[in-house]
């Protein structure tokens, strides 16, 4: 019983350790006005959605809509386990009883996502009223079936010794639960359904059976203890200059043309490195998440005209202005390499070329974010001219900022 | 022979008003290897931060190729390579992007880039390791692309901290062939090492540093007569180097 008490007082503790950690961050955070910026999309995005709620396009797949939303927070399963690397040598030989320790992880952890899950479900609901799909009750009895199911079999991939296979069991785990919330959403046949789910499930069982497990995965809970740390002090980042360890890296390949096109010459030794940094790192990762999320935001307020077509430029300012603020956050990465003061390479070229890259990233990811609002590029002069004066003009207007930014950083 | 490298009166520290290194007085001609040695704490990592640039004198001065730091920050600075005792790489990118990295901050051709990059990966058996992570790598490979990366620059002088941490014995002997080529090439190298029994085949003069002050510099044959000359019997750099500390004996 005291061998329990232990290790339940130990996880209390470093909760909050995690929580006296980033409380100043999070004053940081809500002091920049931050809090009620989000608040403010959140008010145009309800009203956005009421008017949606109340003239559903004759043709709207809600199915789909609900598929795509519904399915990541049903299968995305966090476990904050608080653990370090250093308990790989003062924890591991305890690892015998730290059955406790880790309930209480894998309980505060499904709880949190649980809730997420359901108001996630509960916003969608109105508009999946309306749908010829519409079971009712039933869809929240599958869900709640669906989510410790989701959190079982996540907690068996983390078991896994091999990474490839790790990630391919995810996604395909992901695909079926997309699959399956799919055809609840349809809702062709109950009896057809029940089949079905009892199938995927089924299929899955046998196939996380089949794979070589560790006994406690150590490693993989202290990388993703990590990983969560490190996307939350980059967000932090973003509103104060935080000092966290060196971000993850990785190699996405199928962006090293990009990287390639950089030409060889000592003028772009900056753009090279901050390119590829941008590429490799996280922030990479969340300017790619951002521009599939807004690409699909765009697209969904363009083809539905949205406060009529308004709606598509201010989603356009905002996730660009998203965006921009995460190439902003490039020059800091390498903010105190020593190899800034040794290459030959005066300060102020070091710059000019990281102005360079970071006005390139954003007209490119602009660029980008633009081409799925192509349904109001008839008809909607006004909008249509307003989105195109902030591709051209902001780039720029965000390239003098920094350039004030790095001179400020070079004088202090 | 030109001199490389001129280093007069210098003193210097974190503090102004405290000094760890006191007028340093030597100098570096092209086509020397000269081994910086001392026991920690002796002023060797400040003496080649002040040297790089990293921090500023109290006094005195620091030409590389008779330029100071202040008359032209690049030229000064593409006077010199830098290995430091402990790797620091741009750990998302590759090998083989960090040698390109390096190549272009010092304005090297391509040509002779791509050229010589083989050359390197080759002679430290590091070619499948070019698509490598540096993220991924083991400190003795960390190492070796720290060195192949200052030896692509192709400066006038290579300045390298504790080359031999964490370098296998085949590594340390590609190292040591490399620097021997680079110095009959005319290149000028300081090098700062622990291990002096390795050194003393290699380097042609010695700085050794106490307290912040150089104690003795010269030739191998220079450094036995002045520790001979206080009353010990010596042969080897290291049994020269124990007499010539405060208090220590041969």
């Amino acid at each position: 019983m005291a061998e329990q008490a232990d290790v339940i007082e130990l996880w209390h503790k470093r909760k909050q350790q995690f929580l006296k950690e980033v409380a100043p961050y999070i004053r940081y955070m809500a002091q920049s006005g931050f809090p009620a910026f989000l608040a403010l999309i959140g008010i145009v995005c309800i009203i956005q959605y009421v008017g949606l709620i109340k003239n559903v396009p004759p043709h709207l797949p809600i199915a789909w809509i609900g598929a795509i939303v519904l399915t990541p927070f049903l299968c995305y399963s966090p476990l904050r386990t608080y653990l370090k690397e250093p308990d790989l040598i003062f924890l591991m030989p305890a690892e015998h009883r730290l059955s406790p320790y880790m309930r209480l992880s894998s309980k505060r952890s499904f709880r949190n996502s649980l809730l997420l899950f359901f108001a996630v479900l509960l916003v969608f609901w109105p508009l999946y009223r309306q749908s010829d799909g519409y079971i009712g009750l039933w869809l929240v009895v599958v869900m709640l079936l669906l989510k410790p199911i989701n959190s079982y079999f996540a907690w068996q991939e983390r078991l896994l010794s091999w990474n490839n296979q790790r990630m391919l069991l995810r996604l395909l785990r992901w695909l079926l639960m997309f699959v399956l919330v799919l055809a609840w959403l349809m809702n062709a046949s109950l009896l057809v359904e029940a089949v079905l789910t009892l199938a995927v499930l089924g299929l899955l069982y046998v196939v996380y059976r089949q794979m070589r497990k560790f006994d406690f995965p150590w490693q993989r809970l202290i990388i993703e203890e990590k990983a969560m740390l490190r996307r939350l002090f980059s967000f932090f980042n973003w509103f104060i200059d935080v000092q966290s360890e060196a971000p993850a890296v990785r190699p996405r390949n199928y962006l090293a043309w990009l990287i390639r096109a950089v030409p060889y010459r000592q003028s772009a030794t900056f753009i090279y490195l901050h390119l590829i940094t941008f590429v490799r790192t996280e922030i990479g990762g969340i300017c790619i998440r951002l521009l599939l999320l807004g690409g699909l935001v765009n697209y969904l307020l363009a083809a539905n005209r949205g406060m009529d077509g308004w709606g598509v430029v201010l989603s356009y300012v905002l996730f660009g202005l998203l965006l921009s603020l995460q190439t902003g956050t490039l020059r800091k990465v390498h903010r105190y390499a020593i190899w800034k003061d040794i290459f030959p390479l005066q300060v102020q070229l070091q710059q000019q070329q990281t102005i360079t890259i970071d006005r390139l990233l954003n007209i490119v990811l602009l660029a980008l974010l633009f081409l799925p609002t192509f349904p109001i590029w008839q008809g909607y002069g006004a909008q249509l001219l307003t989105m195109l004066v902030f591709f051209m003009i902001y780039p720029f207007v965000r390239s003098k900022r920094l350039a004030a930014v790095l001179k400020k950083e070079e004088d202090e | 022979m030109k001199t490389v490298l001129r280093v007069e009166q210098l003193s210097g520290g974190y503090s102004p008003k405290r000094a760890i290194i006191h007028d340093l007085d030597f100098e570096i001609k092209a086509g020397e290897m000269i081994g910086l040695i001392g026991v920690n704490g002796a002023g060797k990592s400040t003496t080649i931060k002040h040297i790089l640039g990293l921090m500023t004198p109290h006094q005195g001065s620091i030409r590389i190729n008779e330029k100071t730091l202040n008359d032209d920050v690049e030229q000064y600075r593409s006077g010199y390579t830098y290995v430091p005792e402990t790797p620091i790489l741009f750990e998302e990118l590759t090998v083989e992007e960090h040698l390109r990295l390096t190549a272009m901050a010092y304005g090297v051709p391509e040509q002779q880039y791509l050229q010589q990059s083989e050359q390197l990966l080759e002679r430290f058996h590091m070619v499948k390791k070019r698509k490598a992570l540096t993220a991924h790598l083991s400190k003795g490979m960390k190492q070796k692309v720290m060195i192949m990366s200052a030896l692509l620059a192709k400066p006038s002088l290579f300045i390298i901290d504790e080359p031999f941490l964490g370098l296998d014995p085949l590594a340390i002997r590609s190292l040591l062939q490399e620097l021997m080529e680079v110095k009959q090439n005319g290149s000028a190298i300081l090098m700062s090492s622990h291990i002096l029994s390795t050194i003393e085949h290699y380097c042609d003069r010695f700085i050794m540093l106490d307290q912040g002050r150089i104690v003795a510099q010269g030739a191998l044959e220079d450094m036995l007569e002045h520790a001979n000359r206080q009353g010990h019997s010596v042969a080897h750099l290291e049994d020269a180097f124990y007499a010539l500390l405060n208090g220590g004996e041969a």
